[in-house]
């Protein structure tokens, strides 16, 4: 039976360094993805799981269940970690991931894909950061609504209902047919 | 995918029975948002390489018992000279707890009420145990979210007093055994009070310009008392 999340936690801290071994390899390919869909760049994206690898593991000790799910604790580091990549490299503030750094101030050798950016961030850049989140984890990362609010928080309707407001936001504004054709065109 | 989109669309339809409707033009929708997914294979190297790096160079882990260094505990400070008596006649192991700030806030700039421009960052910590009244001050173990210096200062009525002495340069990360060459030996069964400062970026101390690291969890600048004893051994010293 796998161990719960918490009863790894509790394992480390009680001197078994193999449970924190097993929470990264639970963990490691989830934040990944997390943090590239908000940065759209391989190496950006190592150094921030890097960095928020070392943050979790140095303060495994203050992380207690009452607090929430292990999972909210760990994407809250990530989140926090990009925006903190974003406020260190560039003056400008509010900046949450890749797409609300304005088209004329990107640099494009950070950016992987060009091309995939120039496809989604039509409709990204209308979605709040969170609307964004529920996106990706949901349509990206086939995430349940249920872990997505334990997440982001909020309640699983909530959570539900935010995302099919973002589905509406964006066929409102492009079209039905306008982001299929968006996807579909050969550059 | 084909799975994932029919239940995508029954939870959509479920909030909101109008877009059956239009579920030609549904069902291409939510296949081009599937398809437009950016690639996301996670390097295997990086990975394995990660993983040895944190299990390499952390601690093992230890109970911390976070000591609240609330303005009460400051003024009790001069009562560390009964407190020391106690411990000569406990000869338990002595070992001063961690304060750490195990947070996962972002860092931030705030303005304390003496005017200071503090940073807050995310994962800071120190030990220190026991000194023995010599020259030298040996840190344990301090742990930096960015470069800083271990600063040790002098106990004036239960505040901080003049710096005695600072450590070099610390990286970024965790530091052990730091020592910090004071501009005097330490006196028996004095108090002594180490802080943590992060570097402004020049690689040199300057109180006016590093700032404080701050303990989040308290709101004020991380520190630890440190008692001096003549009967400090290394026994009471953490390893």
């Amino acid at each position: 039976m796998n161990a719960t999340d918490q009863k790894l936690v509790e394992n480390y801290l009680a001197g078994q360094r193999d449970a924190f071994s097993m929470l990264y390899d639970r963990y490691v390919g989830k934040i990944y993805r997390f943090v590239y869909y908000k940065t759209l760049h391989k190496e950006t994206a190592e150094d921030i799981v890097a960095d928020v690898f070392y943050k979790a593991i140095s303060g495994l000790h203050s992380y207690h269940v009452s607090k929430g799910p292990f999972s909210a604790w760990i994407y809250t580091i990530a989140r926090n970690a990009v925006v903190d990549h974003y406020r260190n490299h560039r003056s400008t503030s509010n900046i949450d991931d890749i797409f609300d750094i304005p088209l004329n101030e990107r640099t494009e050798e950070r950016i992987d894909a060009k091309e995939t950016l120039s496809k989604i961030e039509n409709y990204m850049g209308t979605l709040s950061t969170r609307q964004r989140e529920i996106i990706t984890l949901r349509v990206w990362d086939d995430m349940s609504y249920r872990d997505i609010a334990d997440i982001i928080g909020g309640s699983e309707e909530s959570v539900k209902m935010m995302f099919l407001r973002s589905i509406k936001t964006i066929r409102e504004k492009f079209g039905p047919m306008a982001v299929v054709a968006l996807f579909t065109l050969k550059f | 995918m084909h799975t994932n989109i029919e239940i995508i669309l029954r939870e959509l339809y479920a909030l909101d029975p109008s877009l059956k409707e239009h579920d030609e033009s549904m069902r291409s929708f939510i296949k081009s948002l599937i398809a437009s997914r950016p690639p996301t294979q996670i390097d295997a190297a990086f990975v394995t390489e990660l993983r040895a790096r944190l299990l390499g160079h952390v601690p093992e882990p230890s109970p911390v018992a976070h000591h609240d260094f609330s303005w009460w505990m400051v003024r009790l400070v001069p009562m560390g000279a009964l407190a020391l008596l106690l411990i000569i006649f406990a000869p338990e192991r002595f070992n001063l707890t961690p304060t750490s700030v195990p947070s996962a806030t972002s860092s931030k700039i705030l303005e304390s009420g003496t005017s200071l421009m503090v940073v807050d960052t995310a994962t800071n910590s120190l030990n220190i145990a026991m000194q023995k009244p010599e020259r030298t001050f040996l840190g344990d173990y301090v742990a930096l979210e960015m470069p800083g210096f271990l600063v040790v200062h002098e106990e004036n009525k239960g505040e901080f007093g003049a710096i005695l002495g600072v450590s070099e340069l610390l990286q970024g990360g965790t530091s052990e055994k730091i020592p910090v060459i004071l501009s005097r030996d330490m006196a028996d069964e004095e108090t002594l009070f180490a802080s943590l400062y992060a570097d402004n970026g020049d690689g040199k101390f300057n109180k006016e310009t590093d700032t404080p690291v701050i303990d989040s969890l308290s709101g004020g600048p991380m520190y630890m008392v440190v008692p001096v004893s003549r009967f400090a051994s290394p026994d009471m010293i953490s390893e």
